[in-house]
């Protein structure tokens, strides 16, 4: 492998939301670097602040949300070296759809009704180059053809709503596209598109990484899109990276006690019949995170020492992370009869105080909910 | 498009067949007629003249009937004639209507221009100390009614500032023998007597227009085309402005559309208080004065630009939202 040059590093990514309640911990330490002509894969469920991640490296997160003191995102590509994190409002919009880019989840939703697609191209081309209108025209038009579109001297004149899912997509596509970025940040790019769509879009977005050098980062949900696209993942849960691995080896060899629950829950063709494995629960709120792994209430192979402190990072071979108390080399016993109630009633009691809590106050029940909307961590809609 | 307005405008005449049988009611179900409001109390004319004006004017066959030979004379053109004005109905419209388009635009654009920004601001910073003051600020302007707002200005303005005339919309001396300065010095002198009733209705178009604008812009400010926008790398302005804005336009033209007639039809009360030469005092005095010939075509011109508003609005939609398009 040639020397892999890094783009973007992250390092103790934190993002609140200050809440009434108080703060929401939607991203809390993420740490991952993206390198050049690399696809990394961002995977967890809804809430897990995979999205947000995302809203944060181009400074989108909107108020309550903040990006916490201490937090880096260095963006070190085309001899950058900013850190978005922290950098003005006048050096990300130069970033933004220039540098890096991104693509949202619901195509319909994202490409503004009023505008047609050609107008909306030619803007974020106008933006950030000096060029003259005949020449972005054919700019977009080319950008058009490129991501599959037939007929683009037609359809760049088409409103959004005269398109369908797919095409807009492919629209939103070359749209970022069209300034070259460095990076691609693709939010849950296929969600909202039926299946056979869904197999073109990551197709397109191979193809193009491959004959544009760009990297992306992809955020998803689907461990199947994972496995077509990327070379390296991210496994997020509760607003932490719970374990990091090479594709390949992530598959063949998971070890965090999550992505072993995500795998066992895809269904699969050869399991005929079977009923389908699930994570039993859900994820905590990110207000009352427990003092012990995030995880530990849903773990199947929970310990006594997962309630009492935050997992270490384990290296494995081959860049492999997991942070999880199995691997830490102390052994590991089973739960004595004792040890499964203190671990019961140590759940019941946190589950009842934030249950509790959030009837409280019904008000602070919705603005959790309206945070889930504008935060856009509610990618699976 | 040519083919919708006139589908639309032929739908609309039995629309317009209707109101007018309203109107003629209500104008003829009014206590005393033109006749007993001309000559007035004490008059010395004889019941005998009074039956035999009453026949010749035919007023006294029944309602039905004279609607027909009104309606026969209104659609060859003639609205009747005003006995208070001594003049032809059909000119009097055509002179007061400006007045009252002059007041009306004016506060129309002034209403706007402010409420444009204002309401913007609103949505942006939602929930914020400046949203309440402004949310509070426009439902003064929509719930205090115009003429009571009106009477306090004269009342503490009018009375106070003697530069600022409290009535009327031309200095009575120089309407009467000339501006000696010219059209310079009538357009100042209209300018000043406009102040009053402009602030009036200003105030209560800021309110409305301000409403629909910060609640049409808290819809689209949210939506994932102007995060979209964003991620650009566009300005803040830009994507405000632009981007949500064009979005939020669209409900505003609607209302719009509906407004620009209106502007013609006269801010009724408000003329009155004010003493402004417009279709509403027109309209107001014809009533008090019996003036039935005056006062069923003044409502009748309202109902038809209420009838083109709609037809206006509908159009105008078409042109700011691609998704609509108007067809026969």
């Amino acid at each position: 492998m040639s020397k892999r040059e890094t783009i973007l590093d992250v390092e103790n990514l934190r993002v609140y939301f200050h809440t009434k309640k108080g703060d929401s911990k939607a991203v809390d330490g993420n740490h991952f670097r993206m390198y050049e002509k690399e696809t990394l894969a961002i995977v967890g469920e809804s809430g897990c602040g995979k999205s947000v991640t995302a809203m944060s490296i181009l400074g989108l997160v909107s108020e309550p949300g903040e990006i916490m003191p201490g937090s880096k995102i260095l963006y070190t590509g085309n001899d950058y070296n900013l850190d978005l994190a922290t950098a003005s409002i006048d050096d990300k919009r130069k970033v933004r759809g220039n540098e890096i880019s991104m693509i949202f989840q619901e195509p319909m939703t994202a490409l503004n009704p009023v505008f047609t697609v050609g107008d909306q191209i030619e803007e974020n081309i106008r933006i950030h180059e000096d060029v003259s209108s005949e020449e972005c025209r054919k700019r977009a038009i080319e950008l058009l053809g490129k991501v599959g579109i037939s007929r683009p001297e037609q359809v760049i004149d088409n409103y959004p709503f005269q398109l369908s899912g797919g095409m807009c997509q492919r629209v939103m596509i070359a749209m970022a596209l069209s300034c070259n970025p460095k990076l691609l940040i693709a939010d849950e790019p296929t969600t909202a598109l039926d299946v056979t769509i869904q197999a073109q879009i990551l197709k397109l977005m191979n193809e193009l990484k491959d004959e544009t050098g760009t990297s992306i980062m992809l955020i998803t949900h689907d461990l199947g899109v994972v496995a077509q696209v990327a070379d390296w993942v991210n496994v997020m849960y509760a607003g932490k990276v719970v374990e990091s691995a090479d594709v390949r080896e992530l598959f063949t060899n998971p070890k965090h006690p999550y992505t072993l629950g995500l795998m066992a829950s895809m269904p699969s063709l050869a399991q005929n019949g079977a009923r389908l494995n699930v994570i039993e629960g859900t994820v905590p709120n990110p207000v009352y995170l427990p003092e012990g792994c995030y995880f530990a209430d849903r773990c199947t192979k929970c310990q006594a020492r997962c309630l009492k402190g935050q997992p270490p990072v384990i290296e494995m071979p081959n860049g492999h992370t997991v942070s999880c108390f199995l691997y830490d080399g102390n052994e590991n016993e089973e739960l004595d009869e004792a040890d499964r109630r203190t671990v019961a009633e140590v759940l019941a009691m946190l589950n009842k105080d934030s249950a509790d809590e959030a009837f409280d106050d019904e008000k602070t029940v919705i603005i959790d909910i309206d945070k889930d909307q504008t935060d856009g961590s509610g990618g699976d809609r | 498009m040519f083919k919708y307005i006139v589908k639309r405008l032929l739908t609309s005449i039995p629309v317009l067949l209707i109101i007018t049988m309203v109107i003629f009611g209500v104008v003829k179900a009014m206590p005393g007629d033109e006749l007993t409001a001309y000559l007035g109390p004490g008059t010395k004319v004889t019941q005998e003249i009074k039956e035999e004006t009453r026949a010749k004017l035919g007023l006294d066959k029944s309602v039905p009937e004279q609607y027909v030979r009104w309606m026969g004379r209104l659609l060859s053109g003639d609205l009747g004639t005003s006995f208070t004005l001594k003049k032809p109905v059909g000119e009097v419209i055509g002179t007061y209507v400006w007045n009252s388009f002059l007041l009306n635009i004016v506060a129309m654009l002034l209403g706007l221009a402010l409420a444009i920004p204002v309401g913007i601001r609103q949505a942006v910073k939602k929930g914020s100390a400046e949203d309440n003051f402004w949310t509070v600020f426009s439902l003064l302007g929509i719930s205090v009614p115009t003429f009571f707002f009106g009477m306090l200005l004269i009342y503490f303005v009018g009375m106070n500032v003697s530069w600022i005339p409290i009535s009327g919309m031309r200095d009575s001396m120089m309407a009467s023998f000339g501006y000696p300065g010219g059209i310079m010095q009538e357009i100042g002198d209209v300018a000043v007597h406009m102040i009053l009733p402009v602030i009036v209705l200003t105030f209560s178009e800021f309110a409305t227009f301000s409403r629909y604008v910060r609640n049409s812009m808290v819809e689209v400010i949210n939506q994932d085309y102007v995060r979209t926008a964003r991620a650009k790398g566009l300005k803040e302005k830009t994507v405000i402005y632009k981007h949500a804005f064009k979005n939020a336009q669209i409900p505003l033209v609607t209302l719009l559309g509906m407004y620009i007639p209106s502007l013609f039809s006269g801010a009724t009360i408000l003329e009155s208080v004010f003493v402004w030469p417009g279709i509403g005092k027109v309209l107001i005095d014809s009533i008090n004065q019996r003036d039935t010939s005056l006062t069923t075509a003044c409502l009748v011109f309202s109902a038809v630009l209420m009838i083109l508003g709609n037809l206006l609005s509908d159009v105008c939609y078409s042109l700011v939202d691609p998704r609509v398009k108007v067809d026969g």
